[in-house]
This record gives structure tokens, sequence and C-alpha cells, in this order.
């Protein structure tokens, strides 16, 4: 089946069989390979991409489901050689060690950062909940939810500027 | 993992996809958000021929409120409605709607869409149980209501007949003296699939509650709303007393199954205790 979709900006247009997933399509078809593939049944998140703004997993999602969309993955996340503030946060707190889940957990709190953007205040209590969208073996969290509370908290005195 | 081979189609109409079914009603299963489909299908435990995609139909898109309810189309997702203004007021459904799955999954998975998989356990049914409310379901032959007492029929079965596909969802409005709270227990990783879920509504009129609703939803039975007989005419003052006689007498009631994630004992206990601080959640609202 033939799909036509924006990936980090750039028009795509590929024939892909209708059981392809989204992950597999970025992966093996873009080279995307930022986008890791944990368990491949929607519980990791290891695979979270943007879709329309929106954190979707990539494993549940077909190929041919995402025409005409626009998709973000990691590597449209940071724009240089250079970690983006949400990786030199995550870098700062200590917040990775194998680093295998890192790439879906800067999409959840890049999502996050949007709608606290748009003027979302989240309680510490529903950062940790989004933030349990994702698997991390190695870390134990609090530092992930550290540097996604510095995040919010910074985003939000940016914002009162 | 990756689901055996299958054909696709994105349909443009309600017309063309109740067509598509009718073609093969066995084989064709409705797509949706694919949340709870997916994760099926590569485990092979699904294998249907064609995937028949309905999130490109605009009827579906549909989300509104009427005086008496709010219908949710077959195409909204979870997320959508989590964020629209429309659910104010719809206090159980409002509270469950944030718990469902994790954000990645309400982002794709529609309302409807965790109505018809039909996992006992799921908010949403629990929600649809304590409101009330109806499926409107669609096929070839036409539209079809089901209430939302028939509309369960087994965990992971409904009323749909083959050839039909869910066509949207509406919950009655809460009268605007009626409170609800919702609460579940779930497993982290296991699916995000609660091992229970419960809802208590009830209306407060003259300092004391009336009418009273219980449901609880988990492995083994469809979700249950209790029967008034059986909650000992639970009004009133709700003293701890009646609150703990209701929440013990309904879960006892209650045919839970064991699965890897819980025994059916635990289910129970689970249920009890959910229930009877509910019930004093709710109490806190009388004046």
């Amino acid at each position: 089946m033939t799909i036509e979709l924006r990936v980090n900006g750039r028009r795509t247009r590929a024939d892909v069989p209708a059981r392809m997933s989204l992950a597999d399509f970025l992966r093996e078809r873009l080279g995307l390979t930022g986008t890791h593939i944990g368990c491949g049944q929607g519980l990791c998140g290891s695979c979270n991409v943007l879709l329309d703004s929106r954190s979707v997993r990539a494993c549940l999602t077909l190929a041919v489901q995402a025409d005409g969309s626009d998709v973000v993955t990691i590597e449209g996340l940071s724009h240089s050689a250079e970690p983006s503030a949400v990786q030199d946060c995550l870098i700062r707190h200590r917040a990775l060690q194998c680093g295998f889940c890192t790439p879906g957990f800067v999409v959840l709190i890049e999502e996050l950062l949007a709608e606290v953007d748009a003027g979302a205040r989240p309680t510490p209590a529903e950062l940790r909940d989004r933030l349990a969208a994702s698997l991390c073996r190695c870390t134990g969290y609090a530092p992930i939810v550290a540097a996604a509370e510095e995040l919010v908290a910074a985003k939000i005195v940016e914002r009162s500027r | 993992m990756h689901p055996a081979p299958f054909d696709y189609l994105a349909v443009a109409s309600v017309d063309d996809a109740c067509a598509a079914l009718r073609e093969d009603p066995g084989g064709t299963r409705v797509l949706a958000g694919g949340q709870s489909l997916m994760p099926r299908m590569v485990r092979r435990l699904e294998r249907p021929r064609r995937l028949v995609d309905i999130t490109r139909i605009a009827e579906l898109r549909d989300l509104h409120t009427t005086v008496d309810g709010l219908r949710i189309g077959a195409a909204v997702t979870q997320r959508t409605t989590e964020f629209s203004a429309a659910i104010a007021g719809f206090h159980v459904l409002a509270q469950a709607l944030p718990r469902v799955g994790k954000v990645t999954t309400r982002n794709r998975g529609t309302v409807c869409g965790s109505i018809a998989h039909a996992n006992p356990a799921a908010e949403l049914g629990v929600c649809l149980l304590a409101l009330g409310g109806e499926v409107t379901a669609v096929s070839s032959n036409g539209f079809r209501q089901v209430a939302e007492q028939d509309f369960f029929r087994a965990p992971h079965r409904t009323d749909l007949r083959p050839g039909e596909l869910v066509h949207s969802v509406r919950f009655h409005r809460p009268k605007p003296e009626s409170v609800g709270y919702f609460d579940e227990v779930t497993l982290r990783g296991a699916g995000d699939t609660p091992l229970i879920s419960a809802a208590v509504t009830g209306s407060i009129v003259d300092g004391e509650a009336t009418g009273v609703r219980i449901v609880v939803g988990g492995a083994g039975q469809i979700p249950v709303l209790a029967d008034p007989a059986s909650t000992g005419g639970l009004s009133g003052r709700l003293d701890d007393d009646a609150v703990e006689h209701a929440a013990h007498t309904f879960s006892a009631g209650l045919s839970f199954t064991s699965d890897p994630h819980g025994s059916a004992d635990h289910r129970r206990r689970l249920a009890v205790h959910i229930v009877a601080r509910l019930l004093r959640r709710l109490r806190k609202d009388l004046p």
C-alpha cells in the first residue's frame, strides 16, 4: 500500500505491507533507528514517537495508519550534534544508564512541555503518571522524574516572562 | 512481534464499513485506535483476514453533548474526550478517562473501541454501567440501540452481531444533585489492565444520599451493577455499618477468576475495600 507522510519535517512516500508497524517503517525503511523496539506489544514505551504532536506507541500503530500524518521521532527532536534541552537535562540528572528507553521518555517529556507551553500546569502526581507511560529498567525513575520536574518548572518560568 | 498478514481497507463512510463487514463478517475486524486489537494481533491471538479502518469516517468523529447525555462517535479517541469540555458534569467518566491505559495509548485508543473490546476490568465499561446509556450499533441492516445493561454478555463478548460495528456510545447526563467517584487498582506493566475498576454514584437530596449505584468490574464476569436489594437499601447518612454491609454483601456475590496478576479472592477483597472507600468518599459530600 502506498503511504505519504511527513517524518521529521521531510515528506516521504513509500510502498509498505499492511502489517508493517510504524516502528519498523521508521527503522527499516528510513533508517531512523533512534525509535527503539523493546516489547513490540505496547507495554514498554521505547518506541514512542509523536504522531500529529501526540505521543503514540509506534509498535501499535501501523505504517498505513500514519498515512497523511506528521511524525516526529527522536532524530527530529534534537537538531544538531548537540543534545537538546530535554536530553541535556536528562544527562545532568543522570536519568539514563543503558539509554534504551530514553528516546521514549524524551518524546513523552516533549509532548508534556508542549502542553505546559499551551497553558497546562501538571501536578507532581500527574507528571509521574505521564512518565509511567514508559518503562526504564536501570534508573529507578527518580532521576527521570527530577529531570522532568526541572524542565516543566523551567518552561513555566519561561512562559511567565 | 509482527501480526499475521492481512488486508487493510480505510473506508470513507459508515455505509462502506458496513458493506466491508458484510462481505466477510467472520474474518473482518474493525480498526479504530487499535490499542486493544494490535497487541492481540502481534501475539497472534487474532488473525483477521482484513482490517477495516474507520478512523477516516467524519461522521464517527462526532463528540457532542445534549441536555440529557454525551454522545461519542466510534473514531473519537480517549484523549480527545479527556480534553473535551463536554465531559464536565459526567463525574465518574471525567475521573476515569485520565486513568485509562497510558497517555500514549489514550492518544490513539477510542472510547467506543475500549467498550467494544469488553475487557470486564476496563474503566469505561464500568462508567457506562454507572452512568447508564446506550451503544448504537450499525450494520447494513441499519441502526440498533443496545442499553448499557444488555451490551456486555461475557468477558470480551458483547451483544454486537456478526456484521455490526459500534457507531457511537451515549452516556446519560447525571442529574445536578448527583455525585460520583471512580477508582481502580492497576498493576504496572500488565498491559495496564486494572485488577478491578469500581464506580459509585448517588444523588444528594435534603442532606441524604439516595439512588446509590455501585459498579465493579474485574476478570471473570462482566461489569456488575449492584442490585439495590443486595445493598440493603443503602441511602441516608451512609454510616460506617451501612457502608461495610453494602461493600461486603455486594462483593460476596461477585464471581472473579484468578489469573497470573491476582487471585479471585484478592480481587474480591479489593472490591470490598474500594467500594467501601468510594462510599465513604460519597458520604463526605453530604452536608
